[in-house]
């Protein structure tokens, strides 16, 4: 008896704590963040509307390093989404015996590089190809999200692969009975039955991405480069703004600028977040047939 | 009489255990066949190879001959003379011990297999589902809520839009594994009726865990035990009445 209430109370303790540490967190970026969160953090004394074209450069604003964010979270899923999925179904559903075993070993270990070796790899990558293949070759937002796209696949594939295992048996057994082929049986069963999970691994995969500082910072990233002017450019982001800020600061209000720059972060997270289980709602109502 | 099919040989295992051994059989193409074992003897297994499940299961292994009299030939399901295990589980349809739609809307669980049929046209797909409801009694208490979670059905509803799921892709021969053994035993009357009504259409074989049952609606029985096919009786050959149970039981 006595155990079972210590068990309720540490669990209680426990969800309390969770709970109280996300709200000193968020009302620790909301305080400082907040009151900076306006048109000039954005876009510093350029017009917004030249800064967002890129006919002028917003030197004091954050907008460059939100616009390479959203094109480094963009560029990394286009990387990482077909084959970090894809390797997930062939998990599910194909692979076998000594081979599965591989694969999931290599995914596994894939999963526990740290992301400073990830970024190492990729520096070391483009020297390799200045010695060989392409002397131009240099560090650029290609290259960071290559990188980050090693960095978040592994979560892709073992989300993937467990949401499509963990599909009812009973599901597969009746799409078979009615004549559906291997892709039929993919495509309008178990995929879409799977589409919450898998969908939570994506949103895993675009916060890392988000997020990741140690990765870019040695294969592309820079403090000041403006939007980023294409793919073989060097990019900012807001996780490094953030991080230059921090270690850079001169007075109060670039600090302040800072926390700015971190609850923006934050929104762009949570807004990615929200629209993709909004999609991902839709999409299964769609399936279901519900009206 | 032709048989509607023919067994000859047939062993099934999984990951080396037989679950039926040396099959020969034959199944007339009047009246319901069911087939009666105690549980573990291979009923579920010969009935799923008919349809070529059990090869979808891991550790299968089998070999034998399955002929079924598909577009009025007899076709070894095993060999090149019949079509693809895909093509041919839509005419050879199955409903499952437990009810299975899947977690759609009424109407979807019907159209979705319709729809992936190649040259699905949405007007005849529509009628098509509103026939097969209607086959199994389901039109009138499904149809101001065919949009709603299937699963919200009861479980006798459930089954028999299972039924109609596997009648809408208009099959020949209709394969039935114990369909009202999780139900109560009006809706596995409201079912029994149905299954009475639907047996001038198709080839019906059916597993059955009831001697009563077997005897309402079956005109063939098929004894396994352990694996292996012990008898096969016709009505005709059984006594009347409270005596046909017995002998039935005896051949349990």
């Amino acid at each position: 008896m006595t155990r079972v209430r210590l068990l309720r109370l540490l669990s209680f303790a426990s969800a309390i704590f969770v709970i109280g540490s996300f709200a000193l967190l968020m009302g620790f970026i909301f305080y400082h963040g907040a009151p900076m969160l306006n048109i000039k953090l954005f876009f510093g004394d350029t017009a917004p509307i030249d800064a967002i074209t890129g006919a002028r450069p917003a030197w004091d604003g954050i907008w460059p390093a939100f616009a390479g964010t959203l094109y480094l979270i963009g560029l990394t899923m286009a990387l990482s989404l077909i084959p970090g999925i894809g390797c997930g179904i062939y998990l599910a559903r194909y692979a076998s015996g000594r081979r599965k075993e591989a694969l999931s070993l290599a995914v596994d270990l894939l999963a526990s590089v740290p992301s400073i070796v990830v970024g190492l790899f990729g520096f070391v990558l483009i020297l390799l190809l200045r010695r060989t293949l392409a002397p131009d070759a240099n560090t650029c937002i290609t290259l960071a999200a290559f990188c980050l796209a090693l960095l978040v696949m592994p979560s892709l594939v073992v989300v993937t692969r467990s949401s499509i295992e963990g599909v009812p048996a009973s599901f597969v057994l009746t799409g078979t009975s009615l004549g559906f082929t291997e892709y039929q049986l993919l495509r309008h069963v178990l995929i879409p039955a799977a589409g919450k999970g898998i969908l939570g691994g994506i949103m895993l995969a675009m916060g890392r991405a988000a997020e990741d500082t140690a990765v870019i910072m040695l294969t592309g990233v820079v403090a000041n480069s403006g939007l980023p002017a294409g793919l073989g450019s060097k990019f900012e982001a807001l996780p490094f703004h953030i991080f230059y800020t921090a270690a850079q600061y001169v007075d109060q209000n670039e600090l302040l600028r800072g926390f700015g720059a971190s609850m923006v972060l934050l929104i762009l997270s949570a807004g990615l977040l929200c629209s993709a289980s909004r999609l991902q709602r839709a999409m299964e109502k769609r399936w279901e047939g519900v009206k | 009489m032709i048989p509607c099919a023919q067994i000859s040989n047939l062993s099934v295992s999984f990951h080396g255990r037989k679950a039926i051994t040396h099959i020969n059989t034959e199944l007339p193409s009047e009246g319901i066949t069911v087939l009666l074992g105690r549980s573990g003897s291979g009923k579920t297994t010969f009935l799923r190879a008919l349809n070529r499940l059990n090869e979808t299961i891991d550790g299968y292994e089998g070999s034998g001959k399955v002929s079924l009299l598909l577009g009025g030939k007899m076709r070894n399901i095993y060999s090149t003379e019949s079509p693809d295990a895909t093509e041919l589980r839509k005419r050879v349809g199955m409903v499952f011990q437990v009810p299975n739609p899947l977690p759609l809307t009424v109407r979807r669980n019907i159209m979705l297999p319709l729809n992936l049929l190649p040259g699905s046209e949405k007007h005849r797909d529509e009628e098509r589902m509103v026939r097969a409801l209607k086959a199994t009694g389901l039109w009138d208490e499904v149809k101001d809520r065919l949009d709603t979670p299937a699963n919200r059905l009861s479980g006798g509803q459930q089954q028999r839009l299972c039924l109609a799921r596997a009648l809408v892709l208009e099959p020949e021969i209709l394969l039935l594994d114990e369909p009202t053994a999780s139900l109560d035993k009006r809706s596995s009357e409201l079912i029994e009726d149905y299954l009475i009504s639907l047996e001038k259409d198709y080839y019906i074989v059916m597993v059955s865990h009831s001697i009563k049952q077997a005897l309402k609606l079956g005109s063939h029985f098929l004894f396994l035990r352990n694996g292996r096919s012990v008898s096969a009786v016709s009505k005709e050959d059984l006594p009347e009445g409270k005596e046909a149970e017995r002998a039935m039981s005896d051949l349990l």
